[in-house]
């Protein structure tokens, strides 16, 4: 299969990209240290140069401009500034829009004015410049004196440097070219004849450099041996010590000078580790290729599972062990494959500050996201279309959760709100949920609303629940204003269609004037589960175990009617169930003992009455195909191990649709 | 690179590029060489190049010599072995099994025929 360069550069550049864009944040928000200059540097040095590579010049040429502007940042000729940060996401995005229009999409607007504004940044004078005023903002460690400094370097390259081809020589020339340099090698490190491996470099060094440089002119030195070496640049007193009193005693350690160190070494910032290609074991694998491989996995889940049925009716004992081990193969293979499509939500959680940051800008607000759990993962094909709920639900909260920042003060709370965004593994799901420290739901509009929409009844008793959920249904808006962000009524109706599409449920709390949280529940994969095999007459389907809490039975002479539902206690507790050959009219007569699986459905259990229960089956789930998209009530179907298909049960869909069918035949209309 | 004995085999003479590719062959050579003589003195007076790995070679020559107790001497040093010490930090002498590569001292040129008054230190 030929490799196509241009692919790879494209993935690439989306990387570096997204770096790029948290990079370009943390300036704004005055958390960036000294190494996010250097990284939004080396992030845009090699989109320009791969991009020339592949032929993008239009990208390589406006690339260079940026590159250019950075380089100043580097040297201090130009300042950080909230108006850096702005061009630099500017930039982002228009480079996006050209490998767009590259790859033939929308044709990319001219950067003309983007340009000029990047040209006149790089030549502005640095005292006119709007600085960082966030009060947690940390001057970046630039060290540009006019004056010659004296440098202290502990060198200690990976041993394997000189089968790189690298040569610590030339190193200390490039060194010598920025100022004087006084190089002192260590030699401890080399054995005997007998031992020593004549590929390997046991040598190190301490070097006392005198420029008028900045470190990261030094730094840019070891550019292409820095990750796999031990490199520690300091500022040493200018009257350092000659080399005459340097400890050179073989056995002594580095950093053995006089004079007082004023440790100027950038710590490696926690959220953006250096990648460094020499560790990195990964294989891009494209996702079609992978979904291939689950479906594979999928047949042969089902075809070991009717092996398994056959063999047993056959009763011939000879295959039961081989047939045992196949079952224990396959799920270990299954388990593998599930596992590869794993992805952490971080990948999602990363397209957020940016939004945030360009909503709070459009609507006056000032916001800090704030993310946990971004290790949490979750299947690719569900992190693919968590994306536009988890936006809708930014873009609600931002609008109208979150007070502008004069409200909040009036109200003694902290001018900036906080807008939490978390993921948790709970069992077989995953909770993700968006927080806010707003003005929280306010129950009395949203029941006038609903009141005016004829929702519900002016006189209605409704719980706080009951009122929110208000809010999911479609149209429903409270806000007098539609604006470009939400207000539409489509948001929240949207965002629990998707849910319930992905097998998931929505869920909402609020307290007036402290805040609201959104907690989207969502199973961890959608390509196999585990499911319990009922029966009804001669139709087999399948309840998703993670919703199923324990069976019961039902005796014909128990069955209960109040106030028209259908109820059995289930330890003390009463449980109102759905008859499912009733709700799916399945011919014939209820077995005399019935059994009823009860599941959580929400906040509540629910109970379905089935004839039988067969046993927990590894279902792989295969779609209805495009003519069944509109039956809700059965998410997709499996094939058993006697080749029948057993539809698999949407629980929400299933509940919802029981209840709309009891208050038809309530009110006398017939389906 | 050539290795040869000289002085009916008392010194080991290397000749041209002493670097990484042949450092297999120096090591080997240098450890026989090492091991039987009892005085080792290297000629590098025709060596050409010189890198890290042979300097480093030569180090650990000097180190398993002294180990073993016996004298090392490295005679007509040239620029070329001197330059490439002093680029990598190192000073390169005519060193006895007292000096310590690495300590800044005068480069001096050892002539293998007035070794008798090389300053040694």
């Amino acid at each position: 299969m030929s490799h196509n360069p241009v692919e790879t550069y494209l993935q690439e550049a989306d990387e570096l990209l997204a770096q790029i864009e948290h990079s370009a944040l943390s300036l704004e928000t005055g958390t960036e240290t000294g190494e996010t200059i250097n990284q939004l540097f080396r992030a845009f040095h090699t989109l320009k140069g791969s991009g020339a590579m592949c032929g993008l010049d239009t990208v390589a040429a406006f690339t260079h401009h940026v590159e250019s502007l950075l380089d100043k940042v580097r040297t201090g000729a130009v300042p950080v500034s909230l108006e850096l940060s702005d061009v630099v996401l500017k930039a982002s995005d228009h480079i996006k829009s050209l490998l767009g229009a590259d790859q033939g999409g929308v044709p990319a607007p001219s950067g003309e004015m983007l340009i000029a504004a990047i040209e006149a940044l790089a030549a502005s004078d640095p005292s006119t410049a709007e600085p960082v005023t966030s009060p947690r903002a940390r001057p970046v460690q630039e060290q540009f004196e006019s004056a010659d400094q004296a440098w202290s370097i502990h060198f200690r390259p990976n041993p394997t440097i000189l089968t790189r081809g690298s040569n610590p020589a030339a190193l200390f020339r490039d060194l010598r070219n920025l100022g004087s340099c006084e190089v002192t090698a260590h030699t401890d490190q080399i054995p005997g004849l007998d031992t020593i491996e004549p590929d390997l470099c046991y040598l190190w060094w301490t070097i006392i450099l005198r420029s008028s440089c900045g470190q990261n002119a030094i730094r840019d030195v070891f550019i292409f041996v820095e990750d796999d070496s031990k490199l520690e640049i300091e500022r040493a007193e200018a009257r350092a010590a000659s080399p005459a009193t340097l400890a050179d005693d073989p056995a002594s350690g580095p950093g053995e000078m006089g004079g007082l160190h004023e440790t100027v070494t950038q710590p490696a910032p926690a959220s953006a580790p250096r990648k460094s290609l020499a560790k990195e074991s990964t294989v891009r694998v494209p996702s079609n290729r992978l979904d291939r491989l689950v479906n594979l996995v999928g047949e042969l889940v089902m075809n070991q599972s009717r092996l398994a049925q056959a063999v047993s009716q056959s009763g011939a004992p000879e295959f039961a062990n081989p047939v045992q081990e196949l079952e224990r193969l396959v799920a270990e293979l299954r388990d593998n494959v599930l596992g590869i499509r794993m992805l952490p939500i971080g990948t999602l959680f990363g397209r957020f500050p940016r939004l945030v940051h360009d909503l709070s800008a459009e609507l006056g607000k000032e916001v800090d996201l704030v993310t946990e759990g971004a290790e949490t993962e979750l299947d690719k094909s569900i992190l693919d279309q968590l994306g536009d709920p988890l936006v809708h639900c930014l873009r609600n909260c931002l609008d109208h959760a979150v007070e502008p920042p004069d409200e909040r003060a009036a109200q003694g709370k902290p001018r900036r709100a906080t807008i939490r965004l978390s993921a948790v593994h709970t069992g077989s799901d995953v909770v993700v949920s968006v927080q806010d420290d707003g003005r929280g739901i306010d129950r009395v509009a949203v029941r006038a609303k609903a009141v005016e929409r004829q929702l519900i009844a002016s006189d209605a008793s409704l719980s706080d629940k009951d009122i929110f959920n208000l809010i999911l249904m479609p149209g429903f808006s409270t806000a007098s204003q539609v604006t470009s962000v939400s207000g539409r009524g489509v948001g929240m109706d949207a965002v629990k269609r998707q849910i319930d599409a992905l097998r998931g449920s929505l869920s909402l709390a609020s307290e007036q004037g402290k805040g609201t949280r959104v907690s989207i529940t969502l199973p961890l994969t959608l390509a196999i589960i585990e499911g319990l095999l009922v029966q009804i007459g001669s139709d087999q389907f399948i309840v998703p175990m993670s919703a199923v809490t324990e069976n019961v039975e039902l005796m014909n002479a128990e069955r209960a009617r109040k106030n028209g539902r259908n109820l059995i206690a289930v330890r003390g507790e009463l449980v109102p169930y759905i008859d499912l050959r009733q709700t799916f009219r399945v011919d014939g007569e209820a077995p005399a003992i019935e059994k009823v699986v009860i599941v959580q459905h929400e906040d509540h259990r629910v109970g379905l009455v089935v004839d039988r229960v067969l046993g927990t089956h590894q279902t792989v789930i295969q779609s209805l195909g495009k003519f069944f998209k509109t039956i809700d009530v059965v998410s997709g179907a499996t094939i058993m191990g006697d080749g029948r298909v057993a539809l698999i049960m949407d629980i929400a869909a299933v509940v919802r649709f029981a209840g709309i069918q009891a208050e038809n035949e309530t009110v006398g209309v017939s389906r | 690179m050539q290795i040869a004995k000289a002085d009916t085999g008392r010194i080991l003479k290397l000749s041209g590029a002493l670097r990484i590719h042949v450092g297999d062959e120096l090591r080997a050579a240098l450890l026989d060489y090492v091991g039987t003589a009892s005085k080792p003195v290297v000629d590098l007076s025709e060596v050409t190049e010189c890198d890290t790995t042979g300097l480093q070679l030569l180090i650990a020559a000097s180190r398993t010599a002294e180990h073993s107790g016996k004298p090392f001497e490295l005679v007509g040093v040239p620029v070329a072995v001197r330059e490439a010490g002093v680029a990598l930090g190192l000073t390169v002498t005519a060193a006895s099994p007292d000096a310590v590569p690495g300590r800044p001292q005068d480069v001096l040129d050892a002539d293998p025929v007035n070794r008798g008054s090389e300053d040694v230190t």
